[in-house]
């Protein structure tokens, strides 16, 4: 990475009760970058999270924000940060305005400007002045990343923020951790369940998984991950007839909706076959030659979600 | 700073933006309203009872200043009384020569020595102490002019100086001393020695039985002729004034000699008051009628009732309820000043409520519902959060309460009418002063909100341990419930009342309980209620140093355990 070190994550280990939830995880995220951080329920991000923001006390491990060890130089370390754990929850008897000004007071050096262009970017300026309990989940959502960003951190935690956000607030979002990340050099930590989102947002992505950090990939090596083979979906007019051109072809053909091995044999008008996409004109030459008509075709499987799920449940690695 | 400060801010916006602290308000303001209005009547008659009172003490000055001529009785009478005394220090001088010249059966003259000397300084305690209790009452204001020239003339006279008199006057009753002109009785002392017509020869010759029965310690001499008094004697100020020096006398051999005759003589006292109570049917209109204690004989009051029912006039009973002022239970209510006094304790238990409800929220409810997310994300160590939730508590606490005193002390003014609360006796130490009554309420205000604080700490603490709001909150107002309810069941009296609802109040009790009340016997207050209550009204914080150690220490370690409980454990 060629931005600084924001995020220094080193050994870190937490105990809660008698699982021990988060097992000697490093990490780190630079300048600029943004972080996607996945497991599944209960691998420990949302914990590992919590001891970045000083919800809970490591047993052991060090972390340090911009260069401060968060133990040590509290506050100093947090001036940087922004951050949504979970829901954001703010003063329910307070407007969303109040909570903003509370939060900048606490910052300091925050104008009223300032709030009102975040207030504007993250679309509330009809109901900033409403009372948070009125908010829907939606509208605390926007509400907690504008309270993240006011004080424009060089560190900036989300943990699921695409909850309760429509299609189009996720985008926005998407598109705001972008220029964030780009024009301010915010660093961006984000953990979330949503892997399509994650691999359109992400600039490196590191998995954990019952408490251990299973490894990191880059965009570029997510993108190569599954090599340069894709999955694509056909709906035909005779599947059977496809299924044939496509075998003379050399292809194989993908069970629907499974990776088992196990063959379901092909639904009813739909195929799925696994090929370089340089082959994608050939195919489709030879489908309507043979007499097949191609009603649509479209690029299917997730490549992080075969890497994830193959490093959560079969134990493996990224070396 | 800035930041603590802004917390603080955020806090004080939130608690007041909630209905809770609202509600804790109107809770207070019904709640001394109700009690207010429950004492108001008494407030009246006693008003009506007040102006009756200065027509009654006129009177007795008429009378007193009608009073001319000789006697050569009484001043026969003075000379015998004298004389019993005389003749007992002379048997004590006796016994002390013999004893010091050496003598055949030394134990014996010691013996005698010792008997006579117990009987001679007896008999100067009854008498002194009698002075300093009937001498309270200006309609004896004939008895203490004779008891004072005979301690004038006794210059050698113990326990009691002169001087304690004229303290105890300007303690008690400042205005009164200057009423009662101690200087002003003597001379007219003087001037009934010089002449007493001859109609009050009869009232002469029960005072010389009196200071007899005082000489001899003989309350069993006193216990029947209370009885007698009562039963068969027309209403008339020496009737009264009888009755009030006898239950004062029993009452004052009972508190501070502890016989078993005067202990005896009460407890007959009692039993007898208890049965003619019980057949009075105006309790209603007298309260504490039937409430009695050992320490206290309401004769006069409650053979007032009786004669009431035989007609006498009403006029006539409130002047005897006026004057027998001293001896009602403080629930009668018979001072104006007790619609604030008894009102307002209500209103602080209404603060206590609401200050441990906020406190046990503080940390606890925040956590619950996730809003302290927002304040650890924020650069703040989690002390700062912390201290300006304890400065929330303490102005929140404060403010309520100088609030309701505020209130009580409007509130009570217009509803019993009197704007003119006076003077009172507040104990700082060892030297009782007289403060304006609207400054010692706010006083003792200022202490009983310390008190609400301390506990206001504790819910905090619990709220920071626990992570619960409801057991936080419950927990310190349980123990005041508690105490309230084991307060109701055992007596009566507002102070036990003040003391359950107010733990500065305990704290001093526990603490002080042995010191106040022996300071108060050796200065006759214990039998003073009124001063009694202001005593432990207010606490000695400034004059028991310890007892500020030791809630602070409390308060610190308390504080301590909250902040460490929130600043050290995972939040969520």
């Amino acid at each position: 990475m060629g931005g600084a070190k924001i995020l220094e994550v080193k050994g870190l280990n937490k105990t809660l009760g008698r699982r021990h939830i988060v097992k000697d995880a490093s990490f780190d995220v630079y300048e600029g970058e943004i972080f996607g951080f996945l497991g599944p329920n209960g691998a420990g991000k949302t914990t590992t999270i919590k001891m970045i923001l000083g919800f809970l006390f490591p047993d052991s491990g060090e972390i340090r924000i911009c260069g401060r060890d968060l133990r040590t130089e509290y506050e100093a370390a947090m001036a940087c940060v922004g951050g949504i754990v979970e829901n954001p929850d703010m003063f329910r008897d307070f407007s969303g305005l109040d909570n903003l000004k509370m939060y900048a007071a606490l910052h300091g050096g925050i104008s009223g400007e300032r709030i009102n262009e975040i207030v504007r970017l993250v679309g509330l300026e009809k109901r900033i002045r409403d009372k948070v309990r009125k908010y829907s989940l939606g509208m605390k959502q926007r509400l907690g990343v504008a309270q993240s960003i006011l004080h424009r951190p060089k560190l900036l935690i989300l943990d699921e923020p695409t909850n309760g956000l429509d299609p189009g607030g996720i985008r926005e979002l998407r598109l705001l951790l972008r220029r964030m990340a780009a024009e301010e050099g915010t660093a961006v930590f984000v953990s979330s369940h949503l892997l399509s989102e994650m691999e359109q947002t992400c600039d490196r992505v590191c998995i954990i998984d019952n408490g251990v950090i299973k490894g990191e990939l880059t965009a570029e090596e997510l993108k190569s991950a599954g090599g340069t083979a894709r999955e694509y979906e056909y709906s035909v007019t005779d599947a059977a007839r496809a299924a044939e051109i496509l075998q003379n072809l050399g292809l194989e053909l993908v069970p629907n909706g499974s990776n088992d091995g196990e063959a379901r044999g092909q639904q009813e008008d739909v195929l799925r076959v696994r090929m370089d996409k340089a082959r994608l004109a050939e195919v489709n030459s030879a489908l309507i030659s043979g007499g097949v008509n191609i009603l649509t075709v479209a690029e299917t499987g997730h490549s992080l979600e075969e890497l994830f799920m193959a490093l959560t449940e079969g134990g493996g690695s990224i070396e | 700073m800035n930041k603590t400060f802004a917390l603080y801010k955020n806090e004080m916006k939130r608690v007041f933006g909630r209905p809770l602290i609202w509600a804790g308000l109107a809770l207070a303001a019904v709640l001394m309203l109700t009690e207010m209005f429950t004492e108001r009547k008494n407030i009246i008659g006693r008003k009506f009872a007040g102006s009756v009172g200065e027509q009654y003490i006129r009177e007795l000055e008429e009378q007193k200043n009608s009073l001319n001529g000789s006697n050569e009785e009484y001043a026969q009478l003075l000379a015998e009384t004298e004389g019993n005394l005389d003749g007992l220090r002379a048997e004590y001088e006796s016994a002390l020569s013999a004893l010091e010249n050496g003598g055949e059966d030394t134990k014996a003259l010691k013996e005698a020595k010792d008997n006579a000397e117990k009987a001679y300084i007896n008999a100067l305690n009854y008498a002194s102490n009698a002075i300093c209790r009937i001498s309270v009452n200006k309609i004896n204001i004939k008895v203490i002019e004779i008891l004072i020239e005979y301690k004038l003339s006794r210059q050698d006279y113990r326990p009691v100086p002169l001087n304690d008199i004229r303290e105890r006057f300007e303690r008690t009753h400042p205005t009164q001393l200057a009423e009662t002109k101690l200087a002003g009785a003597l001379k007219r002392y003087e001037d009934l020695k010089a002449g007493i017509a001859a109609e009050e020869q009869e009232v002469f010759d029960k005072i010389e039985s009196y200071r007899e029965a005082i000489a001899k310690a003989d309350f069993g001499f006193f216990m029947n002729e209370l009885i007698r008094i009562a039963e068969n004697e027309p209403d008339s100020f020496e009737r009264t004034a009888k009755l009030e020096a006898y239950g004062y006398i029993i009452s004052a051999g009972t508190e501070n000699v502890g016989l078993a005759a005067g202990q005896e003589a009460a407890r007959k006292a009692n039993e007898y008051v208890i049965a003619r109570a019980e057949q009075l049917d105006r309790q209603e209109q007298y309260r504490g009628v039937g409430e009695l204690t050992t320490k206290k004989l309401n004769l006069s009051v409650k053979l007032l009732a009786e004669d009431l029912k035989n007609g006498i006039s009403a006029g006539r009973a409130e002047r005897v309820v006026k004057l027998d002022g001293r001896l009602w239970p403080m629930f009668g209510g018979t001072d104006p000043n007790d619609i604030i006094n008894l009102s307002l304790p209500l209103g602080l238990l209404a603060v206590l409520l609401t200050v441990a409800m906020i406190a046990g929220n503080a940390i606890a409810g925040d956590i619950r519902s996730g809003s302290i997310k927002s304040l650890i994300v924020a650069p703040v160590k989690r002390g700062r959060i912390f201290w300006a939730k304890v400065m929330m508590l303490l102005t929140v606490t404060f403010l309520m309460t100088a609030a309701l005193t505020v209130f009580a002390l409007l509130a009570g003014s217009a509803v019993s009418g009197v704007w003119d609360h006076g003077r009172v006796l507040f104990n700082s130490g060892d030297s009782p002063r007289i403060l304006p009554f609207w400054l010692a309420t706010f006083f003792s205000s200022l202490i009983d909100a310390a008190g609400i604080f301390f506990f206001a700490l504790l819910a905090l603490m619990l709220s920071a341990i626990t992570r619960n709001a409801v057991v936080s909150s419950i927990v310190p107002v349980g123990y005041f419930v508690f105490d309230l309810f084991s307060s109701a069941l055992g007596g009566m009296g507002s102070n036990r009342f003040v003391n359950a609802v107010l733990p500065m109040r305990n704290l001093g009790n526990l603490w002080f309980s042995r010191e106040v009340s022996t300071l108060m016997n050796l200065v006759g207050l214990f039998e003073n209620r009124l001063d009694n209550y202001y005593v432990q009204y207010i606490i000695h914080p400034f004059s028991r140093g310890y007892s500020v150690i030791y809630v602070a220490i409390l308060a610190a370690a308390t504080v301590w355990a909250a902040r460490d409980a929130f600043c050290r454990r995972d939040i969520m």
